[in-house]
């Protein structure tokens, strides 16, 4: 198989009980390609969650991570780099090469 | 986008976005502001006195493991002189609270905090796998609630300890200010509102360290803290929790960050003005007294996935049955004596009170008078309390086979 | 042109009917109609008609109270009787994007369809001139209202017209639904301390209101859904009288793009919507809930600016340590100005308008 140019490395971690939506494991290693297919823009975080429920979610109840608008399920915290993707534009934070992507849930027990 | 500078230190990158008040922080910073309005909510409203013996609730999940940190670290920093002690309870469910109890184990290595575990097995001689082999899965979320009030108070009065400190947040308690006002609580709502449950005739004392701490931030804390927590939802809770009073909330946060803190503010203020709750609330004629303080009687310590109303589908559905079974009769009443108030000179105005029945009163009996449950000694409103009634239906049932 | 109505179409609207005939009763036996001088200048000073204001948004809800309330009054002239009240209908129109003529024929269906009515439109900006709301500080507190704050404006307005056409009451066309989003929302915006004030039937008497008004929300026992389907099933159907009536009757179907653009309001909407199809017994028992609500009123406090509800002095204080507006949090970059102006909505606007004013 040709190697695959168009991605980037991007680590992406699921805690707070999310790894059960992910094949139980907490850490991973995503090849995100590096472009949007849907209109050739730069991958950011909203093509991010996209390509991890359509490649990566392995579990029936997906509205526990996104909506039915594909927005992110509202209690689940999102981290570029450990800072608050509130920080960082949300959806629209452009991701490089080596970006780490933390996604917490607040909605499991306390 | 170039990375915001703290607003405190203002040399740091700030790496959280506070949901009250969007400030933007920088880790340390935020460690600390965290910590300060714990402080401030503790000093403001008494919680401690100095030498006191508290027993932090400890399920091994965020709320607790945070709380146990946070106590720790600001018993040494302001010199609260507290005997810190961490109290589990082991529900007896294979493979979720044998985890959970692991982290707690950790936990007390960590803090250097004694750790005492009292099972439903010896306090009731039930384990929630046994309870969930007979009545099946619906349902067992009340028994678990029912039987971990009991238990967290039982096992402080082992240890000799009066105050047992819970994970409560911001969250929860907005939730239940809503599921109360879901099904018509109003007496819950003035109780689950407030800081400290269980007055002078009560025990054991229960208080909320974090209640305007919102979930949010507990989850940063921890993650920043590097702390460990336990996270996997209880086998037994209900999965889904569209259109509940937990959705609601996050959806709400979403739209505006300080709603979360602003229903707290509600609830307690609505708290006033339930009839019969508080002093203030003018002592109208007529008006049918609420049932007193019932010390909190099904409050549960933050432990599994469903705290007041994150058993959604279920419970909506079940109120609503209720509701409509109720509902002939109240509408015949309420025609008749609905009347429009009308404050008269010098009387304060006052509302009558509608005869609606709320969902969850067994209004048949008359007052309820707090005192103690005939078989088990416990602090009931009722003559047997509710857990002994529920073992009561499930000793009834425990399965042939097992003799 | 006569229409063939259907059985189904005449049970439901005769439903919904006798819904509303009992809380207008209700109402009835609540007013007393006013005591007139004898026409003739000398003689026992005569018994007048009742009059009532009603709020009319030109939604769902208060168009069918409008058409209701017009059922009743043709019952009582069919019946030989006079009309048991008089009606003056008012629609506020926010006068910065609606220009006076055209809130005027907004109102021109209406005026034909039930000419015994009388009809007002009412510039938002009147509030400006309201002695209820104390405007100077206000107006130090904030530069311009935002756009929560135009349902406070709009009940002003409406309080002062009832006192100023001697109405005997306020009718406000809230469904169960609507009384139950209120609750949730005026909740989720930290004023639940307000909530008897609210959303009760009732005299309500605020500090700088000249005199009580008596409030009353007669359709507070029906569902939004059922009048939905009431405005389709009269004869003729209501929905020419609502603009946008599909895009009202349908909260769902609007297309969010970005969830962080929904309002409160629409937030509860949305929830509502589900609850209402689903658990439609959940949603009148929170209706219910806030009229359980006793109202706690010191006469010797001032009211706030804003709103008129009884300020809480005790508990802000605390609460900003809670908010953590202690030693840090304003807004980054705020100007003096912003500054000043936080601090004097502190002074005198209650929490709820401060987080509305303020943010």
């Amino acid at each position: 198989m040709a190697p695959e140019p168009e991605t980037m490395p991007i680590s992406v971690d699921f805690l707070g009980g999310l790894d059960t939506l992910f094949s139980n494991k907490t850490s991973h290693t995503i090849s995100l390609p590096l472009l949007n297919p849907s209109d050739s823009s730069p991958a950011n975080v909203g093509f991010l969650i996209s390509y991890l429920v359509k490649h990566h979610l392995k579990h029936p109840r997906t509205e526990f991570f996104v909506q039915g608008d594909g927005h992110l399920t509202p209690g689940i915290l999102v981290l570029i780099n450990e800072a608050d993707w509130e920080l960082e534009g949300e959806e629209e934070c452009e991701l490089k090469a080596g970006d780490k992507v933390v996604f917490v849930s607040t909605m499991h027990g306390g | 986008m170039a990375p915001s500078l703290c607003a405190i230190c203002k040399t740091e990158r700030a790496y959280i976005k506070r949901p009250k008040n969007h400030a933007k922080l920088c880790r340390e910073c935020f460690i600390r502001v965290f910590e300060d309005e714990i402080h401030h909510t503790i000093t403001s409203s008494k919680l401690f006195y100095p030498g006191e013996k508290v027993a932090i609730g400890a399920s091994g999940g965020k709320d607790s493991t945070v709380l146990a940190s946070v106590l720790k670290t600001l018993n040494e920093r302001h010199g609260y002189g507290l005997d810190l002690v961490l109290l589990s309870i082991d529900e007896g469910i294979t493979g979720y609270r044998d985890d959970s109890l692991q982290t707690v184990k950790n936990n007390a290595v960590q803090y250097g905090m004694p750790l005492t575990i009292v099972g439903y097995k010896e306090l009731y001689d039930w384990t929630m796998d046994e309870v969930v082999q007979t009545i099946g899965k619906k349902g067992n979320c009340t028994y678990c609630g029912v039987f971990r009030r009991q238990a967290l108070d039982r096992g402080a009065k082992m240890l000799g300890i009066k105050h047992v400190v819970t994970g409560h947040n911001a969250d929860d308690v907005a939730e239940t200010v809503m599921m109360n006002l879901l099904r018509a609580d109003l007496s819950r709502l003035s109780r689950s509102t407030s800081i400290v449950t269980g007055d002078n005739r009560s025990e054991v004392k229960r208080s909320k360290p974090l209640k305007y701490a919102y979930e949010k931030e507990i989850v940063l804390y921890a993650f920043h803290k590097k702390l460990e927590y336990f996270s996997t939802e209880c086998i037994y809770s209900p999965e889904a929790f569209r259109g509940s009073a937990r959705g609601l909330i996050k959806q709400l946060e979403k739209v505006r960050p300080s709603a979360i803190l602003d229903i707290v503010r509600s609830g307690e203020d609505m708290a006033r003005l339930v009839p019969g709750e508080s002093p203030s609330s003018c002592g109208c004629k007529g008006q049918k007294a609420q049932a007193p303080v019932a010390a909190a009687v099904e409050e549960g310590i933050g432990g599994c996935g469903s705290t007041n109303g994150r058993t959604p589908g279920g419970e909506m559905a079940a109120l609503d049955k209720q509701l409509r079974e109720n509902e002939e009769y109240a509408e015949l009443e309420v025609d008749v004596t609905k009347t429009i108030l009308k404050p008269k000179q010098g009387e304060k105005e006052t509302q009558k009170e509608l005869p609606i029945r709320t969902a969850s009163a067994p209004s048949k009996g008359g007052r309820q008078v707090l005192g103690q449950c005939k078989r088990c000694g416990y602090m009931s409103s009722q003559e047997i309390c509710q857990a002994c009634t529920l073992l009561e239906g499930l000793n009834k049932n425990r399965p042939q086979i097992q003799i | 042109m006569t229409r063939e109505v259907t059985p189904y179409a005449y049970c439901f609207t005769k439903f919904i009917n006798t819904k509303s005939v009992k809380q207008l009763g209700i109402l009835g036996k609540e007013t007393k109609p006013p005591i007139i001088p004898n026409p003739s200048g000398s003689g026992p000073p005569q018994i007048g008609t009742r009059r009532y204001l009603l709020g009319l948004s030109l939604g769902v809800s208060s168009t069918c109270l409008l058409q209701l309330l017009h059922e009743n009054c043709q019952f009582q002239l069919s019946k030989g009787r006079p009309a048991p009240f008089e009606l003056t209908v008012v629609h506020i129109y926010n006068d910065t994007f609606t220009t006076p003529s055209t809130a005027e024929s907004l109102l021109l269906p209406h005026k034909t369809r039930y000419p015994t009515f009388t009809f007002l439109s009412h510039p938002l900006s009147s509030s400006l001139t309201l002695p209820s709301i104390d405007w100077p500080s206000f107006l130090s507190a904030l530069s311009l209202p935002p756009p929560n704050i135009i349902s406070l404006l709009t009940r002003h307005i409406l309080l002062s017209l009832t006192l100023s056409t001697s109405s005997q009451a306020l009718l406000l066309g809230h469904s169960t639904t609507a009384i139950a989003e209120l609750t949730l929302s005026q909740t989720a915006k930290g004023r639940g301390f307000s909530l008897p004030w609210t959303i009760n039937d009732g005299l309500l008497s605020l500090p700088n209101l000249s005199q009580p008004v008596l409030v009353f929300h007669p359709l507070r026992d029906i569902l939004r859904k059922e009048l939905v389907e009431f405005t389709k099933l009269t004869a003729p159907p209501l929905t020419g009288l609502i603009p946008d009536v599909e895009k009202r009757n349908n909260p769902e179907a609007h297309q969010v793009l970005n969830h962080k653009d929904l309002s409160i309001e629409e937030v509860m909407t949305r929830y509502f919507a589900d609850v209402e199809r689903s658990y439609p017994s959940v949603v009148a028992n929170v209706a219910r809930t806030s009229a359980r609500l006793v109202r706690i009123f010191d006469e010797d406090r001032k009211g706030c600016g804003l709103c008129g509800m009884p300020m809480d002095g005790e508990g802000d204080e605390r609460w900003r340590g809670e908010l953590g507006e202690g030693d840090v949090g304003d807004e980054e970059g705020e100007t003096e100005e912003g500054e000043r102006r936080r601090r004097e909505g502190r002074r005198w606007l209650c929490y709820g308008c401060q987080r509305s004013a303020l943010g």
